[in-house]
């Protein structure tokens, strides 16, 4: 099958949620992807703390393993090197130079610590695209910041206008626009054949898809509260409980030909209006005939009934209704991966689905340093003496194969 | 990233020509391929997109160009109209996907698009050699690919919703559009990719669904595969104190002290208080024992002290630590203003407005500012008589039949 990025290699270090879905990302659409681990220093996501609750694995090297981050690493192949050893830095540079893109979301200054900076590895690869990943960008007095995402989430309004912290939120919404960047950068290097540095930070993109809080803020000098789930421009919007437990439906109307037709759909004709004023006076009856009828309906039955009746409803999914929702199965979603050491799990499909080059997994997630030989032959064309002496060193890690 | 200087320095897309018959859902996506170069024509319908009666919308101003949604999610677009549901309009719509590259498409029941067919997904009037990239709240096959769905109805469906809001309930949904612009991020990769390609494999269907993007997210598959679900997961504490939110004389102060070392980070922020000086305390799972009486006493620590001073402390000892911001404190902070992250524009019969500017910065011109969000028709003659070759005449009958 062709892929849309077929023969881009990227190096990656990206760790945790925003590091690895980027990695990913990258690889299930095409990219031969390298995940680079030191042995010493494996994924924090390895640890059993991310095995929520299940017993502790191991891969045969010793190196602890979670489903998790099995998930998190599938369709890349895993590269063992320590670029905390002289030798290891050494390497990482020779293979800079046959790569296409570099990944890091590491703290501030490792990179340059290591001699590996976008301006020292450009002069080993005059075309290489590298990627920062962080909290609060690279630059900026506040650069140099920890933070875990609820900390960007509290820092960028998001807590205080939703009341509620979602943690790693916004590691998504910074992923998404990584790989989109890389991907428009490889095409400027094809066009110009200059390298890019990308500084992509999760709290700026948080701010590009909060912007209309910010606008209205900045320029009405209104600052946003919280706001619910009133939706400013429909005159009917809410999540209401429906019967069975914890089960809820969200329903907007946007005009008032929805409101008519939720009237008609409750059989209640004497609410029907002409005006938003009027429908602000009767939105309490609309929304009591509502939730009288919603009280012996289950989410689903409700959202289906008023879906036929041409209204935007739906179920407030939990895991298991996106586990078993029978639109992502039809169109192919779950994919079962045996991930060896952690067992067999079902994983999400790419959603960039392209009818000739769709996103898709490539492979199960790798064990610790189980591509570090054939990498190292294949990319650099290493002989067994040179590979045994970077491994005396210390500078690599070579998974059993067994 | 300044106003365009007459600086010619190529950009990924430049020469790439994107028509957008998408709404809502599509305008974040387009508004990053813009703002990579490409000449991006939306168009919408003569009566103007729904955007543009969605607030916020500045004070005082009315008519087609009060919205600020409708001037942020079009920047660096051109704007024409026509009346693409209707079958006259095919051959307008042939012209324009003559010279185009990739036409962007969200049909819907509500919204349909002449010329397809939502059976076979084919696009009559597109070229063979043209993308199109379609983006819908379900995606185009599949049971719910005819339903309807607002944000809020999408980000109910997605799975992320269930978990966030008062125990009791009702689940909140995100502010903003946060989860229909990620779908657009995901688009607006998917476009790059197929056009990045399309030398190798040719032009290609896109169909993205927002119900997978967001469904893929926090490994809900696996996690539910692995472990099942809780019937409802709201409203559970994340971490030990002094993770959370802690009053200052300035504000709330954001903590989260995940790792053992965050707590001697956070005595040190605080100057190591008496108060905190147990030893015992360094185990976190006693501090979560003695939660409430913990609590008041960091709170009656924290209460006079600025949180703008206690944070470069905090950081500098290693604490992963914050001002809980408003959005307007957010916006006057020194770091954004820093990355320059808010820009003004000038906006006819609106006046001068903030912006948020393009989120990610590059070594090289990847990104411009070209242009603010088009007036309603306002690139009409400029891309159909000037453009496409249509004449005048041609226009005025159009208006007159309702069409543009």
């Amino acid at each position: 099958m062709p892929e849309s990025l077929d023969g881009v290699r990227v190096l990656s270090f990206g760790a945790f949620v925003a590091g690895n879905t980027t990695g990913l990302m990258l690889a299930e659409l095409g990219c031969d992807v390298l995940k680079i681990e030191a042995r010493a220093r494996p994924e924090v996501l390895r640890q059993p703390a991310y095995a929520y609750g299940r017993a502790a694995a191991f891969e045969p090297s010793g190196v602890p393993q979670t489903y998790l981050y099995a998930g998190l690493s599938r369709s890349t192949r895993s590269l063992s090197l320590d670029c905390y050893t002289e030798e290891g830095r050494e390497l990482f540079r020779r293979l800079v130079a046959v790569t296409d893109v570099v990944v890091e979301n590491f703290g501030m200054k490792v990179m340059a610590k290591w001699g590996c900076a976008f301006d020292d590895l450009r002069k080993i690869n005059p075309r290489l695209v590298m990627l920062s990943i962080s909290g609060y960008g690279r630059t900026g007095p506040r650069a140099s910041y920890l933070g875990y995402g609820t900390n960007i989430a509290s820092y960028v309004g998001m807590k205080h206008t939703w009341g509620v912290n979602h943690g790693t939120h916004f590691d998504y919404t910074a992923s998404a626009h990584a790989v989109g960047s890389v991907v428009a950068a490889l095409e400027q290097v094809r066009r110009t054949g200059e390298g890019v540095y990308i500084d992509v930070a999760q709290v700026d993109c948080a701010a590009a898809v909060q912007a209309p809080l910010y606008l209205e803020a900045m320029v009405n000098g209104n600052d946003p509260g919280y706001t619910g789930n009133e939706i400013a421009d429909s005159p009917f919007a809410g999540v209401f409980r429906c019967a069975g437990v914890d089960a809820w439906l969200a329903l907007e109307c946007e005009d008032l030909d929805d409101w008519r037709q939720l009237c008609e759909f409750l059989s209640r004709p004497d609410l029907i209006v002409s005006t938003e004023i009027d429908a602000a006076l009767q939105r309490p009856q609309l929304e009591a005939a509502l939730v009288e009828w919603l009280a012996n309906q289950s989410k689903h039955t409700a959202a289906h009934l008023l879906q036929k009746a041409g209204l935007a409803a739906g179920a407030v999914a939990g895991n298991e209704d996106i586990y078993r929702d029978p639109h992502l199965r039809e169109r192919g979603f779950a994919v079962e991966i045996d991930q060896i050491d952690v067992g067999r799990y079902q994983y999400a499909q790419s959603a960039h689905r392209m009818s000739k080059t769709p996103g898709h997994i490539r492979r199960r997630g790798p064990r610790l340093g189980e591509h570090t030989d054939e990498v190292l032959r294949t990319w650099l064309d290493l002989a067994d003496d040179e590979i045994d002496s970077y491994e005396a060193a210390g500078a690599i890690f070579r998974a059993p194969t067994s | 990233m300044g106003e365009d200087t007459g600086d010619v320095a190529p950009q990924p897309l430049a020469g790439v020509r994107i028509v957008d018959f998408g709404g809502e859902l599509s305008a974040y996506g387009t508004k990053l391929l813009a703002a990579f170069g490409a000449d991006l024509v939306k168009v919408e319908l003569p009566s103007g997109d729904p955007m543009r009666r969605k607030g916020p919308i500045k004070n005082g101003a009315t008519g087609p160009e009060a919205s600020l949604s409708f001037a942020y999610y079009h920047t660096d677009k051109r704007g024409i109209t026509l009346d693409f549901r209707r079958d006259e309009a095919v051959p307008v719509l042939e012209r324009l996907a003559r010279d185009a590259d990739v036409v962007v498409i969200s049909p819907s029941l509500r919204v349909p698009l002449a010329g397809f067919d939502d059976e076979a997904l084919t696009l009559s009037w597109a070229p063979r050699d043209t993308i199109v990239a379609s983006i819908t709240p379900f995606g185009l096959t599949g049971p719910y690919r005819h339903r309807r769905a607002t944000h809020l109805v999408s980000f109910a469906m997605s799975g992320s919703m269930n978990k966030v809001g008062p125990h009791e309930g009702p689940p909140v949904v995100i502010p903003a559009r946060q989860h229909w612009d990620d779908a657009g991020s995901h688009f607006a990769i998917c476009v790059l990719a197929a056009l990045f390609n399309r030398p190798a494999v040719g032009a290609q269907l896109v169909d993205l669904s927002a119900h997978e993007v967001m469904a893929l997210r926090d490994d809900m598959y696996d996690r539910f595969d692995q472990n099942g679900a809780a019937v409802n997961e709201r409203g559970r504490a994340i971490g030990f104190p002094p993770t959370g939110i802690w009053p200052c004389a300035d504000g709330p102060l954001d903590v989260a002290a995940h790792q053992r070392h965050h707590w001697t980070a956070f005595l040190k922020m605080l100057d190591n208080p008496d108060e905190l000086s147990e030893e015992s305390l360094e185990d976190p799972v006693l501090r979560m024992e003695i939660h409430d009486g913990l609590a008041e006493i960091i709170s009656n620590l924290t209460a006079p002290l600025s949180r703008q001073e206690l944070v470069p402390k905090g950081q500098a000892a290693g604490l992963p630590c914050c001002m809980l911001y408003t959005p307007l404190e957010f916006s006057q902070d020194e770091q954004t203003i820093a990355r320059e992250l808010f820009v003004e524009s000038e906006r006819e019969g609106v006046g001068r407005i903030a912006m948020v500017d393009h989120p990610v910065k590059y070594s090289a011109p990847l990104v411009r500012r070209r242009r603010n969000a088009p007036r309603l028709g306002e690139h009409n003659h400029e891309v159909y008589v000037g453009e496409l070759g249509f004449t005048d005449d041609d226009l005025a009958s159009w208006k007159g039949v309702g069409l543009a």
